[in-house]
Order: structure tokens, then sequence, then C-alpha cells
């Protein structure tokens, strides 16, 4: 791997590394693909979904049903699609919540020190004791099954997340050479940490959202099978699993297919955020590693 | 040193010697050591208390069980000798001798007389019972002790099933000093005693060695609440369960069907599977609405697609092994336009929304997406709701809090249900209570057919609900186990014959 050092000239050295970086471009494909198939679900599936025709079922692979159909006579193609939509969109607003709550209250901590960042840690460390899926599965429990409770359930173990890499990015930047000289030119605790910590730990916070994403995706799937996740007629990987699972002695294909979906998409996601990792902050990673 | 090695060694021995024997033992045993049997349930009961509940679940673990009536259902249906040896019928039908068998005592040790007798069937219909099944006591005039083992009951007029309705779970026999701790404690006659409920888990049960009849065959029972498909395929293929007597995965049937270990088993019950419409709320008031409905689910499909072939599809709430059975499932024969037409003529083309709450068993869960499906072909969106089962009990059965449920009426001859006031459907019509009455007045079998056949064609006139299928029975259990019940005339897991071969 390349070192990151300051060199002005690093345009064409960038798309190079982009090119050579292995991981970036296979999750980059894995990624996109589930992201397509999800973006493209609005608007286009090759048959509805929630018009159910039991003649039908289990139809094998053809030229109008391209996966067949599963044991209500459903395309198993375009329930895939709208899988890949509820996933992404699921785990996507769930990171929304981590990033809106996290960032802040991590930057705050790092700005005001003392006994409110000894507070907003511990509670970090509260949420992190937690084991998250475990907990989802309570809130859930809680509040009842559905999307939007998945969506918050998950969120709310995005929040810590965020929370201590923000702190911990801007902890290590805080005796950095500009913000003492920013500090020196006047700047509130506010601007320094708008105009001058936040868009240094962006790459950072980029890295730690793309794994989130597919933390997020794979929550979505497991509250989903558990039935407390996404609700019919709404199409889920993790229900289509769940559904499957007593027919995989004659209709094994109904449980690949959404396992594999959630895999590449699993898989793809973590991969973006490795080699997204290497190519922002090559130093991060070294001192990661 | 030399013993410690000695030690040593033979244990190596002992251990190698059990290896060897172990294939030769494994074939001729059969059934746990402890001589016990584990069964699946998918519902959990709310309580152990048949004389305070109506869920199917309660009787499923207390019936012939724990608690016994002065009669019983065998597995044929038929009306069996319980906690009563022998009865006289008057002429005019209208008093009832029971002679007790004796000496019977309850599980705390308490004997069981004439006066207990008494003391439950006074207790289930007096004014402020919590009786499920009031109706079955309605017509009793009074109850006399006239022996300590002999019981006169005097009705108020002849009722044609009587002794089948004492061997309901809802007439069984509790004692005064247990009767009111029966739903966390349980204590009747019967040949298995409560041991404890793990809540979520399982209910154990176990041998009853002072019990006054035949003794039963097994050491302790216990009913694992298992509501997932998945989990229940997995249970009974990993052994952890013996029995599933109502299987919630009719499509894995075929590979238990192939394997040796298994014996599965398809009767039928009296399970009237039902879309229940709350004839209250909104447009489901209009019975146009509830035709449209009913004109544009396809019950063959669901049949096919939620229980993979296993049910019949029935035209009104009665169960089609029965003499008075009357065929309407053409009535509503599946016609989309006809459905739409009815729709705006109540004032509806554009269909409205509404709520499915969807109790755990398969039939609802599975069947709610179809149903959903074919609804909204007719404009109404339904919002599913799954729920669990004491909620279901509560919101929907209790609160009458819902639009659409689906629910499988599992007890016999339950057509009274439609005459009830307040039961969750919300039907109030004159017409069947009237009928309902005359029916209960009638003893002629001829008579009562007639009745029975107009009150299934008025309540499927007025579309009270969508007759959906008459469940079928799946049921799995090991191929060496022996004694359960094939058919389910009443809710129950009577474990009373279960053995070992």
């Amino acid at each position: 791997m390349s070192q990151g050092n300051s060199s002005l000239s690093m345009r064409p050295r960038r798309l190079a590394r982009v090119l050579a970086s292995k991981s970036f471009m296979v999750g980059a494909v894995m990624a996109s693909l589930i992201v397509i198939a999800g973006v493209v679900s609005f608007f286009w599936t090759p048959h509805a979904i929630d018009a159910l025709n039991v003649s039908k079922r289990l139809l094998p692979p053809s030229s109008t049903y391209l996966l067949g159909t599963d044991q209500y006579g459903r395309d198993i193609l375009s329930m895939l699609m709208i899988g890949a939509r509820t996933s992404i969109i699921v785990a996507l607003i769930a990171v929304g919540i981590g990033i809106v709550i996290g960032v802040p209250l991590g930057l705050l901590a790092a700005t005001k020190r003392g006994l409110l960042e000894e507070g907003v840690m511990r509670l970090n460390d509260l949420i992190f004791a937690f084991p998250a899926i475990l907990s989802a599965v309570l809130i859930t429990a809680l509040l009842g099954p559905g999307i939007m409770n998945a969506v918050i359930a998950i969120g709310i173990f995005n929040i810590p997340v965020f929370a201590r890499v923000a702190r911990g990015g801007a902890l290590a930047l805080s005796s950095r050479d500009f913000l003492l000289a920013a500090r020196v030119a006047g700047k509130g605790s506010l601007r320094i940490t708008l105009e001058h910590v936040l868009p240094n730990i962006a790459s950072l916070l980029i890295v730690q959202a793309t794994i989130q994403l597919s933390l997020g995706i794979l929550a979505e799937a497991g509250l989903s099978y558990l039935g407390l996740g996404t609700q019919p007629p709404l199409a889920s990987w993790g229900r289509m699993l769940n559904e499957a699972q007593t027919m995989v002695a004659f209709a094994p294909q109904l449980a690949l297919y959404p396992g594999l979906a959630i895999v590449v998409s699993v898989l793809g996601f973590n991969l973006l955020g490795d080699g997204l990792r290497d190519l922002l902050d090559p130093k991060l990673r070294r001192r990661i590693a | 040193m030399s013993s410690l090695r000695f030690r040593a060694a033979l244990g190596g021995a002992l251990f190698a010697s059990a290896l060897t024997l172990l294939p030769a033992v494994m074939p001729a045993y059969a059934g746990p050591a402890d001589n016990s049997v584990s069964v699946g349930m998918v519902l959990e009961p709310p309580h152990l208390d048949p004389t305070a509940g109506a869920a199917a679940a309660i009787d499923e673990v207390t019936y012939s069980n724990i608690f016994e009536g002065l009669t019983k259902v065998g597995p044929d249906g038929a009306v069996l000798p319980g906690l009563a040896k022998a009865w006289t019928v008057s002429e005019d039908g209208l008093t009832y001798t029971f002679t007790l068998n004796s000496p019977v005592k309850f599980h705390d040790g308490t004997p069981m007389t004439a006066e207990d007798v008494k003391f439950s069937l006074d207790r289930a219909r007096t004014e402020d019972s919590v009786n499920a099944q009031k109706p079955l006591f309605a017509d009793i005039e009074s109850v006399d002790v006239t022996a300590p083992d002999t019981v006169v009951i005097k009705m108020k007029k002849p009722v044609g099933n009587f002794l089948f309705n004492l061997a309901q779970g809802d007439a069984i026999i509790v004692s005064a000093k247990s009767a009111d701790n029966n739903k966390s404690m349980p204590i009747g006659t019967g040949p298995f005693k409560f041991d404890k409920w793990i809540q979520g888990q399982e209910v154990r049960l176990v041998k009853n060695p002072d019990y006054w009849g035949e003794p039963v065959a097994l050491n302790s029972a216990s009913f694992k609440m298992i509501s997932d498909p998945n989990a229940a395929f997995a249970a009974m293929m990993s052994g952890d369960l013996d029995a599933f007597p109502n299987f919630p995965a009719p499509e894995t049937l075929v590979q238990f069907e192939m394997d040796p270990r298994f014996k599965v088993s398809i009767g039928s019950t009296e399970g009237e599977t039902i879309l229940a419409m709350n004839n209250k709320a909104g447009p489901l008031a209009d019975v146009r609405v509830r035709r449209a409905i009913s004109h544009a689910i396809d019950k063959q499909a669901i049949i096919d697609g939620a229980m993979f072939g296993q049910g019949t599809v029935i035209g009104t709430h009665f169960a089609p092994h029965h003499p008075a059975y009357v065929d309407l499932k053409d009535t509503y024969a599946l016609d989309i336009e006809k459905a739409k037409a009815l729709l705006a003529e109540a004032g509806y083309p554009e269909g409205f929304t509404a709520t499915l709450k969807l109790p755990p068993p398969q039939y609802a869960r599975r069947g709610g997406e179809l149903i959903a499906s074919d609804l909204k072909k007719i404009g109404i969106n339904l919002e599913i709701i799954p729920v669990e089962w004491a909620q279901w009990l509560s919101e929907a059965f209790r609160e009458k809090n819902y639009d659409f449920t689906i629910v499988s009426h599992v007890e016999p001859m339950d057509i009274g249900i439609y005459a009830r006031d307040g039961y969750y459907f919300n039907y109030d019509s004159p017409e069947v209570k009237a009928m309902i009455n005359k029916l209960n007045a009638t003893v002629d079998t001829e008579a009562r057919y007639a009745l029975l056949g107009d009150i299934q064609r008025k309540i499927t006139e007025d579309a009270v609900n969508v007759y959906l299928f008459q469940l079928g029975k799946s049921g799995v259990w090991k191929a060496d186990l022996e004694g359960l019940w094939e058919n389910t005339p009443v809710p129950a897991n009577d474990l009373t014959k279960v053995h070992w071969k």
C-alpha cells in the first residue's frame, strides 16, 4: 500500500490507487448491484408482488419468471429487488439516526470535556454493553413488530458507534497546529468544530457509515427473520428466508436466493468500507492495524 | 499409583464396551428411560382453568389429563363414562341421575363426592360465572345430591345432547377448596397431576399415583409451546418432541412420512377456520360489503397456499363431517366483478382501508397474506398486524378491537355462538337467536338437523364471516408412540391411553 504522504499532485495517483484496491472495486460492484436493484424497484419490477397467485406457485425459472416463483406464486426476482430496497432504506435511515444524534454528541464531548464528556461516553458504554441485535429484538418486541420500529431499534445502536468515532477523531485533531491557529484567530469552539474538525473527520465517518450500513442490512434481515421487522405485504430478505426454511426439502431455491442477496450486500458494503478506509486515510488503517 | 492406573484401564474398558454395546441396544430401546412424553402445541394457554376461558389450548393441556367431567368424549366423538360410572335418563328427558365412581380423590387429597359435582355445575351456571360456554348449562333447573355418590340433575326442558355437553372441558368437576386457584395451580381428579408451568415454554404434568381409574402408562408428560413452524419442524426432527398432534408446518409432512422414525396422521377437527369480521366496524356493518368480501376470496387457494392442501372448503360455520351439515360453499363463489358491484352498491366503489389482526397459527399468518392480496383486487387495503395469542384474546376476542381476523373455532357444535350477545363478531340477529332457542328445546333429531340447516343458511346469507375451510388435523409423532387421537372431536390431547411400544 502506498504511503499517505501529502503530495499535491495526487489526482492521477488516487485514481490508480482506486483501481488497484481490489477490495474497494469488488465491494463497489457488489454494493452498487444491490443499490441499483433497490432503486429500480421503485419504478419497475418484473411482476407485482402484492398480487398472489397460488396456482402459479413454486414455478421453476423461466423467461417470464427469471428466478421462478415462491410458495404464493410471487416472482422471486421482484421480491429480491423490493427486499433490496427495504434493506437499504432501513439501514440508511438507521445510519442516519446514528450520525445525526451520535456525531454531535461525540463532538460535544470532545469540545466540552469534563463531566459532560464522562456522562455522554458512559451512556454510550451502557448502550454498547448490550448486544445490539438482542436489544433490537427487545425494542421491537416492546414497540410491536414493524418496519419503523426496526429502524428505530437499529438506529439506537448506531448512536454510540458514531459518537465514539466523532469524539476520537476530534480529540486526535485537538492538538494540531491548524486548530490552535484557529483558536488564536478568535474562532469560537462551535465554528472551529464545524469548519475545521468536522471536515477533517468526515472520511472517518464515511468509512464507519459504510460498515454500519452492512450491519444495518444484516440486522434488518435478522429482525425480519424473527418476524419482528418488515411485515407483509412488503418483501424482506429475512422474512423470505424464514418462510423458505420449512420448504428447504423441496424448494431450496427459496432460501438460497435471499441468502445470497444478504451475503452479497453485507460483503459488498464491508469491502467497500474497507476499501474506502484504505483510500481515504491510509494512516488510519495503519494505526488500527 | 497402580490402583489408579487400574481404574483408568477399567474405565477405558467400560467405555469401549459401552460403545460396542450401543448400536446393539439402540434399536430395541423404545421411548425415553423415564417413560415420559413431550408434546408440542402451537398456542400457549392463557391459564389452566377450563371453566374460565375460551382458549382451546387450556383444554389441550388439561382435558382428561388433569380434569375430568361426569362424562368424557372418546377419540371417535362418542360420549363415554367419566367421573359418573353410570346414568339414567327419565322418560321425559328432564331428569338425569348420575352414579359416581368412588372413591375418587382430587390431587390435593380431598375426596370427590356428589357435593363437588353440585358445586361445580352450580358454579358454572351462576349469574357471575366466568364460564366461556355458559349456554351449555342454561337449561339446568337444579342439581341435587341424593347420596354421597348420586347426583340428580333436573332440566327446564329436554336438551338433546346434554350428556355431550357435560363432557366438554367447560363442565369439568372441581373442588370448592381449590377452584379459585385452578388458573395457575389446577387441581382435578385426572390421571395426571399438574407439576409446573414455565411460562412461554412448557407445562409439565406427572402421573397421579392415587388415580381412581385405570392408571396411565406414562410417568410424566410435558406440553411444549412452539408456534414457529421452523422451530416445530426442528424440534420434531431432532427428537426434542415426541409428538405434535396439530403440526403447524403442513409442507414438511412429506419429509416425516418418508422418515421411518415418525408416523403422520391426517384426521379431522371441529375447527371451522373463518375470516372473522367485526359486524359493527364501519363498512363491515353493511351486509353487502360482507357479501362482496365473501365473493372476493379464493378459499381453495388459501387451503393450497397456506395449508398445502390440508383442509376442506366449507360454506358455513359447521363441520362437513356432521350429518346436519349443509353444503353452502357455492353461495359465495369467487367472483371479483360481483364483489366490486356489491361494494359499489354499498357506497364503497373505491373500497376502503381496514386492519387484519393475525394470531400466531400458520393458517392465520399465511392465509392473511393471501386474503390481503385477494381483497386488494376489489379495493380493500388491509394492514396486516401480527399479534401474539394473549394479545389476540384480549384485543380481538374480548375488546372486539379489530376489523378482520382469522381464527379457527375448534369447539364442536359451536354454531350457538351466533346467538350470543357481545360475542366478538358483533353479530346480532333476532332470527338466529330465536332459531337457537328453538333448537335447544328440540329433542327430535330430524327436527334438530332441519333447524341446524336453517341456522347455517341464515348466517351464510348474512355473510357474518367468510367461511374459509375446515381445519385438517395433521399430527406427527414418533412411530413407537401409541394411543394419541387421530381426530379431534373436542380440543384435547388426551394422554390417558398413550404409551411407548
